[in-house]
């Protein structure tokens, strides 16, 4: 992810919520979704917006030991689809500064099967049904 | 009026009722005249696709699918309706206070059904009951029952099978079925004395782990008339669902075919008549009435009883015409 590439969190695709401090990220297009605590949730919520990795670290009070870690996160996020990059005509989120604690994405995939594509369709194509697909 | 309907793969109604519903909601809706379309998120560029067809209504089915879909299609202007088909977030919850979980996969559907019931113009639900927690847990959403299935009309039997049997039907994917059958083989039918339970549904990977309860035959998965062939040998449909939220088809399925129904209170769900009963059905919860039950319906005279009960209710409550005149309803209030 380069530095300066304005970032949000990828609607509609991606939705979350935020009770008591922890966030809840569900992704709609895989089924999964994440738990993250309250420390993953301050970064999380840079990105509720449009941001920048460049912004984030820049407002970070913890910045320097850390910037190798946040970006990596960041690219990681990016990668799984959660973040993707805003739109063309979106302008940077003003935010304060902010405190690294740290950063766990914890996944949860037991509901793949009623948010996934293709919920109850595992028939082998060409035999059609009762014949299950091959793995 | 041109209705677009869009669902997460080809519906193959023999595999499961939810699939089976959009059969129904599809023929139903093509049958009152609307022009009807289905389109498949599993083929490419479904948006433009529905976008091409310039529908009217739009009928998103399953919340996955809905979450998905609005934000890409509620531009096209044209009127959104969410096919809960179940309240997903109230059976994960009653599973995971049944077996003792803490897990928060209720709490993560409930954010998603929100959302759907929150933007849809009109939500279809399969019962009374449903309607009630939906308008109780998120205030303001536009919801309504329909019938959600059609049960097509057959001959009553001409009385109690000679041999007790037994039959279940439905898949072990849909985790009430799984448990419901695992609790039933070991807490009720140990109790029955020489009778034959016939599973129906896709439970080959499963089959083996009651290969040491006698008694107990799995078809497979039959097609409809190869698996109304073998209810017609049955006495009495079992329905031993200990969690669950919605309508469940197997139940009037077997009430359709006039085989008198045992099942839990989850089993009847939305199927109440005007007294709060379901004709043709005897509720049971723990062992000991499940057993009572299977010995009243021994008897040939209340065995008739119930099977002219619950077929004459499905035949009433469930027919194609009574499915279109409430969907007419729904349709004319979104517009």
């Amino acid at each position: 992810v380069e530095p300066d590439t304005l970032l949000t969190i990828n609607r509609p695709t991606v939705i979350f919520d935020v009770q008591d401090g922890e966030t809840v990220v569900i992704d709609l297009a895989s089924g999964h979704y994440y738990r993250l605590d309250a420390a993953s949730t301050a970064l999380w919520q840079r990105f509720d917006g449009s941001t920048t990795v460049a912004a984030v670290l820049e407002s970070c009070d913890n910045r320097p030991e850390l910037e190798p870690r946040v970006t990596a996160i960041v690219g990681d996020l990016v990668e799984k689809a959660l973040l993707a990059p805003a739109r063309v005509d979106a302008t940077a989120t003003e935010a304060g500064p902010w405190h690294f604690g740290g950063f766990t994405l914890e996944l949860f995939t037991d509901l793949e099967d009623i948010l996934g594509l293709d919920p109850i369709h595992e028939v082998d194509p060409a035999r059609g049904w009762p014949h299950v697909a091959e793995a | 009026v041109r209705i677009a309907l869009c669902e997460t793969g080809t519906i193959t109604p023999e595999r499961d009722a939810g699939s089976r519903a959009v059969a129904d909601l599809l023929g139903e809706l093509t049958g009152l005249g609307h022009e009807v379309q289905l389109f498949v998120e599993a083929e490419q560029d479904l948006p433009a696709r529905v976008a091409a067809f310039a529908p009217q209504v739009i009928v998103i089915s399953r919340p996955g699918l809905f979450a998905r879909l609005h934000p890409l299609l509620h531009p096209l202007g044209a009127r959104m309706v969410y096919l809960a088909h179940d309240l997903h977030f109230v059976r994960m919850r009653l599973q995971a206070e049944l077996q003792g979980s803490t897990h928060n996969s209720s709490g993560v559907l409930r954010l998603i059904e929100e959302q759907c019931f929150r933007k849809a113009d009109l939500s279809l639900v399969a019962t009374a009951e449903e309607v009630s927690i939906v308008e109780a847990e998120f205030p303001g959403a536009a919801v309504r029952a329909v019938n959600y299935f059609v049960l097509p009309e057959h001959p009553l039997p001409t009385g109690l099978p000679a041999s007790f049997q037994a039959a279940f039907v439905g898949g072990p994917l849909h985790e009430p079925n799984f448990d419901g059958i695992r609790w039933f083989l070991s807490q009720v039918w140990p109790g029955v004395a020489g009778g034959q339970l016939v599973i129906h549904g896709a439970w080959e990977h499963e089959a083996p782990r009651f290969a040491d309860v006698t008694g107990v035959r799995f078809t497979g998965a039959l097609s409809d008339a190869e698996l109304d062939e073998s209810l017609a040998a049955a006495s009495v449909g079992i329905a031993p669902l200990r969690f669950g939220a919605g309508m469940k088809r197997k139940t009037l399925h077997y009430l359709s075919l006039g085989l008198p129904v045992v099942g839990t209170e989850f089993a009847v769900e939305g199927l109440a008549d005007g007294a709060g009963h379901t004709p043709g059905v005897t509720v049971a919860t723990t062992p000991k009435e499940w057993l009572a039950a299977f010995t009243l319906l021994s008897d040939p005279d209340f065995w008739a009883s119930q099977s002219l009960a619950g077929w004459s209710f499905v035949r009433e409550r469930f027919s194609a015409s009574r499915y279109r005149e409430v969907l007419s309803s729904a349709l004319d209030e979104l517009q």
